[in-house]
């Protein structure tokens, strides 16, 4: 088909078949281009350097000449620092460093070219007159820039942005990171940032998390290793810079009580046998209660009488009537009749019954947990030093109600859809199971609450009793660092433990370099002492099943000559304690251990 | 408009990352030191491409080596796009990422990079770099 001027067609002739333009639109993507690079400083030093052993700034026996590396936005400002630069970190905090830096006269601060800006801090060995054995001790940003005007200087607070680091986690990578935490949304708030969720966790793990000099998220055990990272003598630790604060009895926290209260439902059948033959109890035969002109039982009523007494029939067996004649004795012995079978009639009647009956209801279960975390050793030195905590759990389940409505509907066969939940008919008892929950509600979410609680109260006992500090300084060492074990032996003081806090302190002016640290140390009996410990795993709770023997029921029928036929069957009522809130308290303990830190002080 | 495909510190692409930093020691004993950084963008609605082939060809990380002098060889980093990963990775090869990365918080690259360096000199060695390959950034 050829297109020309008008629309119409040119070709060979034949019925045109439409007029058309195929078009087809180009998108083409212009924008910019560009290599993003991350360029990678790998500072080689002697392992002596690395390990902390030696450090730039002690020198030993000769004098130590060493200086620092700072950048800002990746220039170096170094050249125009101004006093003191300290850097701190404490476990699980953000590490800061402070300095100032001088400004020409006329310099105009802009807030917005500070901020966020990168900012590294290195102490350098200058003893060859060149830089070397290059340590980091700082990266970060820029967090507060503070000015005075026309004070010739501008000073920064910086920060290695812990938080902003651990919030822009997913909570998985958080969950993955804090490996061995507990978590409970019936403990802790669903909604949590991912701070706040790592917060969360921390409470249940005996560990820190921070960022490593150079940035890493890094989690630190609390319990001191063995052998200590570092170690430290009178050689090396500043005098009169060493002190030990030991922590009072009253904040060593060694027995905590948890209550934790779970309620959910549990759904029950009573079951109950119903058996009647009353020409068996009459001790007679058919034909001797037909002739004495007896009832017969009406299989309605039966069925009636039980429906009456709130029972369900599980499942019913007839004592048909006789399918042939039966002759009716006389006097002397001579026939006085006979009794016909009518099938389409005698069908609606029997000569007893034998039924299963049910009756189904719900409760509701209220178990509360009394737990306690103890450390028997502390408990056993400084005697009882307790807190408490809480919580609690609701099983989420349809309206109780209802549920025993809709097992009534379905034992009667008047729906086909079954319930969520119906216990079996276990015969002369009442048997019970229970209900399906949601999975935020049901028996593993309150064994993970329980479980997240246990392990708070442990955390809780030992952060307690790592209290006691024993503060120290040295020559400035950038491997001592907040993941290090510092064993320590001078001035009369011999301990060994985790550095709780590290604050560097570098004066190029004055030619100070030390670093200041303290480490918790956790004691309450002494070395060699050992604690029990308790796996963490929550108590066991009440179980579903038979619980209680049933008295039989009591079949009256009035079905004797000359009486109104009324068949009565009185089932046991529901014991109280089977249906109303079943109360129960279950207590178990939990011995929490703490590690045994060396500390010795020489009076 | 410049790309703003960059490295970063952080999962929330916050802080740009200027530069890895790890300390090794002399005789090689020092061990191995693993980072993650991100490769992303915080802008929205913008897509990252190989532009080599945008879209098709897969967007490449790769190890560069200003190589002057005695340095650090680049077999002494390893990349990987998980933790698990680094381990298996082979020394100084390149990582694929795929062929595009889209912009915003959430959708930045993890690169686990191992820094493993043997018995060398004392020193500072800046002679090694990540470079990802040159991208296009258009309109996702």
């Amino acid at each position: 088909m050829i297109e020309i001027a008008g629309g119409a067609l040119a070709d060979s002739g034949g019925i045109p078949a439409g007029v058309g333009v195929a078009t087809l639109p180009v998108r083409i993507d212009v924008g910019p281009t560009g290599t993003a690079t991350l360029p990678v400083r790998i500072s080689v030093v002697s392992t002596e350097v690395l390990s902390g052993a030696e450090t730039a700034t002690d020198g030993g026996t000769v004098a130590a000449v060493w200086g620092i590396l700072v950048e800002v936005g990746g220039v170096d400002v170094t050249a125009s620092v101004i006093g003191e630069v300290t850097v701190e970190a404490e476990e699980s905090a953000a590490r800061v460093a402070d300095f100032s830096l001088h400004q020409p006269p006329g310099t105009v601060f802009v807030p917005a070219s500070w901020s966020g800006r990168p900012v590294r801090i290195y102490l350098n060995d200058m003893s060859a007159g060149v830089p070397a054995s290059q340590m980091l001790i700082f990266s970060g940003v820029v967090d507060l820039p503070q000015v005075e005007p026309r004070g010739g200087q501008i000073r920064l607070r910086c920060t290695d942005n812990r938080q902003g680091a651990i919030s822009a986690l997913e909570k998985a990578a958080v969950a993955s990171l804090l490996a061995g935490s507990r978590y409970s949304p019936a403990v802790f708030a669903a909604g949590a940032t991912a701070l706040q969720h790592a917060n969360d966790r921390l409470s249940t793990l005996a560990s820190a998390l921070d960022l490593a000099p150079d940035g890493a998220l890094r989690v630190t055990p609390w319990a001191a290793k063995t052998p200590a990272d570092l170690s430290f003598t009178d050689d090396q630790v500043l005098d009169e810079s060493v002190s030990v604060d030991v922590a009072e009895r009253g904040s060593l926290i060694n027995s905590i009580k948890v209550d934790f209260g779970y309620r959910f439902p549990r759904i029950k059948a009573e079951g109950y046998l119903v058996s009647y033959n009353p020409l068996a109890l009459n001790h007679t035969s058919f034909a001797y209660w037909v002739r004495a002109g007896n009832y017969l039982l009406q299989r309605a009523a039966v069925e009636a009488a039980i429906g009456a007494a709130g029972g369900s029939i599980i499942e019913i067996t007839w004592i048909n009537l006789p399918t042939k004649a039966v002759v009716i004795p006389g006097a002397g012995g001579v026939p006085a009749g006979a009794w016909l079978p009518n099938p389409p009639v005698d069908a609606q009647y029997c000569l007893g019954f034998s039924a299963v009956v049910s009756f189904d209801y719900a409760q509701k279960v209220e178990e509360t947990h009394q737990i306690t975390v103890y450390n028997p050793v502390s408990v056993a030195t400084v005697g009882v030093v307790s807190s408490s905590m809480s919580g609690a759990l609701e099983g989420v389940y349809e309206d109780t109600v209802a549920v025993e409505q809709n097992i009534l509907l379905y034992r009667e066969g008047v729906t086909a859809i079954p319930p969520k939940n119906i216990a079996p008919v276990e015969i002369g008892l009442t048997n019970s199971v229970n209900g399906t929950l949601t999975a935020d509600s049901d028996r593993a979410a309150a064994n993970a609450a329980m479980e997240t609680l246990i392990a708070i109260a442990s955390t809780t006992i030992h952060a307690s009793h790592r209290q006691h500090a024993v503060k120290a300084a040295v020559p400035a060492n950038p491997a001592l660092d907040i993941d290090k074990t510092v064993a320590i032996d001078a001035q009369g003081v011999t301990a060994r433990g985790k550095v709780r806090r590290v604050v560097h302190r570098l004066d190029p002016s004055s030619g100070s370099a030390i670093s200041e640290f303290d480490l918790a140390v956790c004691s309450i009996a002494g070395i060699g002492i050992s604690h029990a410990d308790d796996a963490i795993a929550a108590p066991a709770g009440t179980s579903a099943g038979t619980t209680n023997a049933l008295m039989p029921p009591v079949v009256t029928w009035n079905g004797l000559a000359g009486q109104d036929q009324v068949i009565t069957i009185e089932f046991p009522g529901v014991e109280e304690a089977e249906r109303a809130r079943g109360a129960v308290t279950i207590v178990s303990e939990y011995r929490a251990a703490i590690p045994e830190d060396l500390l010795e002080v020489e009076l | 408009m410049s790309n703003t495909l960059l490295f970063y510190s952080d999962a929330g692409l916050t802080v740009p990352l200027s530069r890895l930093e790890a300390a090794q020691a002399t005789d090689g004993s020092a061990g191995a030191v693993d980072r993650v950084v991100w490769l992303g963008s915080p802008v929205s609605g913008h897509a990252f491409q190989a532009s080599s082939a945008p879209g098709v060809a897969p967007i490449i990380v790769s190890i560069a080596d200003s190589l002057t002098g005695l340095q650090i060889p680049a077999s002494s980093i390893r990349l990987a796009a998980t933790s698990g990963g680094l381990s298996g990775a082979t020394p100084g090869a390149t990582l694929a990422l795929g062929a595009e990365i889209l912009s915003g918080v959430g959708n930045a690259a993890e690169v686990y990079v191992r820094i493993d360096a043997a018995a060398i000199a004392a020193g500072v060695y800046d002679n090694l770099s990540l470079r990802c390959v040159e991208t296009l950034e258009v309109i996702a």
